[in-house]
C-alpha cells in the first residue's frame, strides 16, 4: 500500500519534471492541439454550410497582401526602431545634459501616451505637410510605429546595459580600452544577448499594434479583415481568417527566438541555468564565498532580466 | 630628475571625493622587480591609491611616473597608461560573455592589435602558466573563484605590463582557493615582475613583499622593509593593526 502510493507519487513527480523540462515543447503541442480542434470545428461548420470556406479561399490573396504590409511595416519600423532605441539609450547615459534631457523627454512622451493617439497625431501632421502625396497614410502610420517602438526599445537597451556589472567595465578600462571599445566589446555583446526576450516581445507587440493603423486606412491585415466583413457581411469568416494569420506570424516567431536563445546561451548571462535532467547527477553545489558572490551577481542579472521581460509584457498601451 | 628611479613612483598624491579627503599626500617608489605590499585599515584609501597609479582615478594633485614617464601629464593618454600598469581586482571582473582564453586575448587583439592566432598562442601559454591549460574554453561562470582570479591575472599579464597592481586579490576567495592564487603571484614575483599588492595575507607580505607601506586615513603612517615592519612596527597604530591581523 505504502509502496504503491510512493510509486504513484514518483510517477507524478516524474510527469511534473518532464513537463518542466519540456515546457516549451508541451506548450507547442498544446497550441497545436488547440489549432487542430479549431480547424476541425471550422471544417464541420463548412460542411453544414455555416462557414463560407469558398469566400475565404477567394479572399486569401487580399488577406495575404494585408499580411505582407503588416509584416513590412512592423519589420521596417522595428529595425529603424533598433537604431533609434540604441541611440536614445546611449544619449541617456551620455555626458551631455541636453542630450540626456532630450532622450528622456522622447521616451516619456511616446511611452506615456496611447499609440492610437500618436497615430492620429502623426496623420494630422502628415496631412498638413504632404496632403496630396499618394502614400501619406502609409507614411503617417509608419512614422507612428517607428517612433513609438524606438522609445520602448530605448528602455530595453537601457535596462540591458545597466545589467552589466560595473566591475567589468572597470576591468575593461584597466586593459586600456577606450569608452567606445568598452561599449563595442564588453557592454554591447552582453546587452544584446540579455535583451533578446524583451526585444522579441516588443516585436510581437508592435506587430499587434500595427492593426491600429487600419483606423487611418492603411491597408494592412486588420483593415483587410474589416473590409471583408463590411463588403461580404460574413464577420465570422473574415475575423477568423485574420486571427489565424496573426497567429501564424507571432507563434512561430516566439518559438524560434526561444530556441535561439537557449541554443546560444552563455553561462552566467541571461537565461537561468537549465535544471539538471532526470537521472543525471546534479552538479556539486559551489561553496566558495566568491562563487556565492558570483551567483548573487548572476541572480541580480537574472532578476533584472525577468523584470524587463515582465515589464515589457505588461506595459504596452 | 628623481623620476628616472623606480619602475613606478608617486609623489604627494591628493584625492578627495566631495568633502572626503581620501589621499592626503601619499608618495611611494617601487623599484624594478620589487614587490610593495600596502597594508591598512578599511577605508584608509588603499584602493584609491592603486587606482591613481593606473589612472582609473585621476589624483587631484601630485605626480605619477611609470618607467620614468610622467603619466599624470594631461597629454598622456590614460588608455596607454593602463596598458603599462595592469590591475587585478578583488572581484575578478572577468568578461562574462567570453571564454577564459578570449578574456585573456581581448586586450591583445583590440588594444595591441596583435593578430588572432598570435594572441591565441600567447593566451594559451599564459593560461598554462597559471595552471589553467585545461580550462581555455570555459566560461567564467563555470570556473571556481580561484580559477577566475588566475584567469584575471593571465588577462593582465597578456598586455605585458611594466607593473601589476593587485587590489585584495584573495579577499573574495574561499580559504581553499587562496593558496593557488598566492602561488601564482609568488612565482610572478620570483620571475621579476614589479608588483604593488594590497592584501591582508601576512604570510605573503612577509615572504614575498620587499617593502611594506602602512596606509591609514589617507596617509603613510609607516613604511620599511617587509620583515622589519611586520615583526617590529614602530608606531602604536601600526602595532595595533598588526596584532589584530596576526590574531
Ligand atoms: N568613487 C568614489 N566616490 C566617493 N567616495 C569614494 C569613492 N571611492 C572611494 N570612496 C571613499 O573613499 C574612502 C577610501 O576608499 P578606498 O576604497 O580607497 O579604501 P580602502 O583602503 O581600499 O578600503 P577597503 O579595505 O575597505 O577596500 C572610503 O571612505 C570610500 O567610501
Ligand atoms: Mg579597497
Amino acid at each position: 500500500m505504502e509502496s504503491g502510493l510512493r510509486a504513484g507519487d514518483r510517477g507524478g513527480q516524474r510527469l511534473l519534471r518532464w513537463l518542466g523540462i519540456h515546457r516549451s515543447l508541451t506548450a507547442f503541442v498544446f497550441a497545436f492541439i488547440i489549432m487542430a480542434v479549431f480547424f476541425l470545428y471550422i471544417y464541420v461548420l463548412t460542411i453544414n454550410g455555416e462557414f463560407n470556406a469558398q469566400l475565404v479561399s477567394d479572399l486569401l490573396p487580399a488577406f495575404f497582401a494585408g499580411l505582407q504590409l503588416t509584416l513590412i511595416l512592423t519589420a521596417a519600423g522595428f529595425t529603424i526602431g533598433i537604431l533609434l532605441g540604441f541611440l536614445t539609450a546611449a544619449a541617456r547615459v551620455s555626458r551631455s545634459r541636453i542630450l540626456r534631457a532630450v532622450a528622456k523627454g522622447y521616451v516619456d512622451v511616446f511611452r506615456g501616451t496611447p499609440i492610437l493617439v500618436q497615430i492620429l497625431l502623426w496623420l494630422t501632421v502628415i496631412l498638413a505637410i504632404i496632403p496630396t502625396y499618394q502614400y501619406r497614410l502609409l507614411v503617417a502610420g509608419f512614422l507612428a510605429l517607428t517612433i513609438n517602438t524606438g522609445a520602448y526599445q530605448a528602455e530595453i537597451f537601457r535596462g540591458g546595459m545597466k545589467a552589466i556589472q560595473e566591475g567589468q567595465l572597470e576591468a575593461g578600462r584597466g586593459i586600456g580600452f577606450t569608452r567606445w571599445q568598452l561599449m563595442r566589446r564588453i557592454q554591447l555583446p552582453q546587452t544584446l544577448r540579455l535583451i533578446i526576450p524583451p526585444m522579441t516581445n516588443e516585436f510581437i507587440l508592435l506587430l499587434k499594434s500595427s492593426a491600429l493603423l487600419s483606423i487611418i486606412g492603411v491597408v494592412e491585415l486588420a483593415f483587410v479583415a474589416g473590409q471583408c466583413t463590411v463588403v461580404h457581411f460574413l464577420p465570422f469568416e473574415c475575423w477568423t481568417t485574420g486571427t489565424l494569420l496573426y497567429l501564424a506570424m507571432t507563434v512561430p516567431l516566439a518559438k524560434v527566438v526561444q530556441f535561439t536563445e537557449t541554443r546560444f546561451r552563455i553561462p552566467g548571462l541571461g537565461l537561468p541555468v537549465a535544471r539538471p535532467r532526470v537521472g543525471r547527477a546534479a552538479p556539486p553545489a559551489p561553496t566558495g564565498r566568491a562563487q556565492m558572490a558570483g551567483q548573487a551577481l548572476t541572480r541580480r542579472a537574472n532578476g533584472l532580466y525577468l523584470f524587463l521581460r515582465k515589464r515589457m509584457e505588461s506595459t504596452r498601451g | 630628475m628623481s623620476a628616472s628611479r623606480g619602475a613606478i613612483r608617486a609623489e604627494t598624491l591628493h584625492k578627495s571625493f566631495g568633502d572626503l579627503h581620501v589621499l592626503r599626500g601619499v608618495s611611494l617608489t617601487v623599484d624594478k622587480g620589487e614587490v610593495l605590499v600596502i597594508l591598512g585599515p578599511s577605508g584608509g584609501g588603499k584602493s584609491t591609491l592603486l587606482r591613481c597609479l593606473n589612472l582609473l582615478v585621476y589624483p587631484d594633485s601630485g605626480q605619477v611616473w611609470v618607467d620614468g614617464v610622467l603619466t599624470t601629464d594631461p597629454r598622456v593618454r590614460p588608455e596607454w597608461v593602463r596598458e603599462q600598469v595592469g590591475m587585478v581586482f578583488q572581484s575578478f571582473n572577468l568578461f562574462t560573455h567570453l571564454r577564459a582564453i578570449d578574456n585573456v586575448t581581448l586586450g591583445l587583439r583590440r588594444v595591441k592589435k596583435v593578430p588572432a592566432e598570435e594572441a591565441a598562442d600567447v593566451g594559451t601559454r599564459l593560461l598554462e602558466r597559471v595552471g589553467l591549460g585545461d580550462k581555455l574554453r570555459e566560461f567564467p561562470a563555470n570556473l571556481s573563484g580561484g580559477q577566475q582570479q588566475r584567469v584575471a591575472i593571465a588577462r593582465t599579464l597578456a598586455l605585458n605590463p611594466k607593473v601589476v597592481l593587485f587590489d585584495e586579490p584573495t579577499s573574495a576567495l574561499d580559504p581553499e582557493f587562496i593558496s593557488e592564487v598566492l602561488d601564482v603571484m609568488t612565482s610572478l614575483a620570483r620571475e621579476g615582475m614589479t608588483m604593488v599588492v594590497v592584501t591582508h595575507e601576512m604570510g605573503f607580505a612577509k615572504g614575498v613583499g620587499d617593502h611594506i607601506l602602512f596606509l591609514a586615513d589617507g596617509e603613510v603612517l609607516e613604511e620599511g622593509p617587509a620583515r622589519d615592519l611586520i615583526d617590529h612596527p614602530q608606531r602604536a597604530r601600526t602595532r595595533a593593526f598588526m596584532s589584530k591581523i596576526l590574531g
